[in-house]
């Protein structure tokens, strides 16, 4: 190897390394630009369908931002009073839902320490409850921290999403004019095929979950459930996470109901109505969209989201897995085509 | 009166006309509509080749179709030890490696550009996913791939039997 060749793969592979440490330094504030570039990805096609009647792309995102527009005003108009007031109704009722829950503790205390007194000796009880309400107490004061970064994200997203939809096409142009060109075939083939694979996931995985969380607001009014809107939205977005989705979906349902009921009975019906929602989702929604085109192993599934919520919290674990499919197409393009190496 | 052509000039992208309206002249898209060819542009990307620049290679898989908006490709075939053929040269508004549209095998030759030139590339990938969303416009398309090739073929024939 030559030493100019040395020198520029020395220089390549350290401006690689500055570009991965100044990603990790400014990962905090990446998120709204990460969802947004997401956003664009997903709204692309719709642009596209503007543009395909010969409109410019500048008024093709503005129709676009125009009908997204009246589309949130008309559900807000419908949704929004009923959203403020499940949350006003179940923020009044935090306290009375901790007396009862902790009436319910207190009484399982009793009884279980009464059995077996060496509990009660040990104090295994009360410091696990001490430990539980400092965490709950830590956690409930950072709520304004989180709603108001969620408001800043909100109102930064559809913002730099208008601007990747209208410059993104003439970044990606400019990128491939710079493609030397005898690799151009090869090189624009793989991205195709990573773009189709990707595009119907992403595609797959929003229908999918509106589904469901359409599905789950429609059994939980049926079931008459407290917050059947709220847990809806959240069993619906949580639906986006593989695996442990339906879960995440599950459980507040249960909690709300048996706050709501004190009863078995209604826990059952919870739990027989997210398995019905499940069911349809696996057997009617999946295969109309077909959404499962990137198929992976459960446990890269389980790592790729453990390791998502590490990095990068909640918005980590729902970009996880986009982003091993990204690795696991590119990776499977590659070795299924010989011709690209 | 003068409010219309103002208008027009706001709303519609005067390169996409033009774009469709050159579409509209190839063999391959005859008898579409401008609003299919509007769709097709979508799945189509443009690209400036230099002069003297290899676009493909023989024995290749080819991925892509070529349509020339702008310049001149000379397509040349391996003729043993001694220097590559020159069996076609192409200019504006023809198009080449339409085969890799129908399957993804080898390249029968080499194209290569003889001036500065704009090419129009559609993947196969692409048109595999135009046809599953719009069939009936995806079949026009190969329907008049088939004639070409069916035009091809005609004239090689023709050529054999006149040289046997």
């Amino acid at each position: 190897m030559s030493n100019t060749r040395i020198y520029k793969t020395i220089g390549l592979l350290l401006l690689i390394g500055a570009c991965i440490w100044f990603i990790y330094m400014v990962k905090s504030i990446l998120m709204p630009f990460i969802l947004s570039l997401v956003f664009a990805y997903l709204l692309s096609p719709l642009v596209g369908f503007f543009e395909a009647k010969g409109l410019k792309r500048i008024v093709s995102v503005l129709i676009l931002y125009s009908i997204f527009l009246v589309i949130f005003i008309g559900t807000s108009i419908v949704m929004i009073p009923q959203i403020f007031r499940e949350v006003s109704v179940l923020s009044n009722s935090i306290p009375e839902y901790t007396a009862t829950i902790k009436g319910s503790i207190s009484s399982f205390q009793q009884k279980v320490e009464a059995k077996y007194p060496i509990i009660k000796q040990k104090g295994i009880f009360d410091s696990t409850i001490k430990n539980a309400e400092q965490f709950v107490n830590s956690e409930t004061s950072k709520v304004p921290e989180y709603l108001a970064a969620m408001v800043s994200i909100f109102v930064l997203i559809p913002f730099i999403t208008f601007f990747f939809l209208l410059e993104g096409k003439a970044g990606i142009d400019f990128i491939f004019q710079k493609i030397p060109p005898r690799y151009t075939e090869t090189i624009l083939s793989l991205i195709c095929e990573i773009d189709e694979s990707l595009g119907n996931f992403f595609r797959g995985q929003f229908i999918e979950s509106s589904c469901v969380g359409a599905l789950s607001i429609i059994g939980l009014l049926i079931l008459g459930i407290d917050y059947a809107v709220l847990i809806g939205i959240v069993a619906g977005l949580a639906n986006m996470i593989p695996y442990l989705g339906p879960f995440a979906g599950t459980v507040p349902a249960l909690i709300v109901g048996f706050i709501e009921y004190q009863n078995v009975t209604v826990m059952v019906k919870i739990v027989i109505m997210f398995s019905l929602v499940q069911f349809i989702d696996n057997n009617l929604i999946q295969p109309i969209i077909l959404s499962k085109g990137v198929n992976l192993h459960p446990v890269t599934v389980i790592f790729a989201i453990m390791a998502g919520a590490q990095v990068a919290g909640v918005i980590g674990m729902f970009l996880s897995v986009p982003l091993v499919c990204i690795i696991k197409v590119t990776f499977m393009i590659i070795i299924h085509r010989k011709d690209l190496i | 009166m003068a409010l219309k052509p103002t208008l027009r000039n706001l709303f519609i992208d005067r390169e996409f006309v033009e774009k469709v309206s050159f579409l509209k002249n190839i063999p391959i898209f005859d008898g579409l509509s401008n609003s299919a060819l509007g769709k097709l542009t979508g799945i189509m990307y443009s690209k400036k080749y230099p002069a003297g620049e290899l676009i493909f290679e023989e024995g290749k898989v080819g991925k892509a179709l070529f349509i020339i908006f702008d310049g001149e490709v000379a397509i040349t075939k391996a003729a043993g030890n001694s220097e590559p053929k020159i069996i076609a040269t192409h200019e504006k508004g023809a198009f080449f490696g339409e085969m890799a549209l129908l399957e993804e095998l080898p390249r029968s030759a080499t194209a290569k550009t003889t001036k500065e030139t704009t090419l129009f590339l559609m993947y196969k990938v692409k048109f595999d996913w135009f046809i599953e969303k719009d069939p009936r416009v995806g079949l026009k398309v190969i329907y008049n791939i088939a004639k070409v090739l069916s035009g091809r073929l005609r004239e090689t024939s023709e050529f054999f039997a006149k040289t046997v």
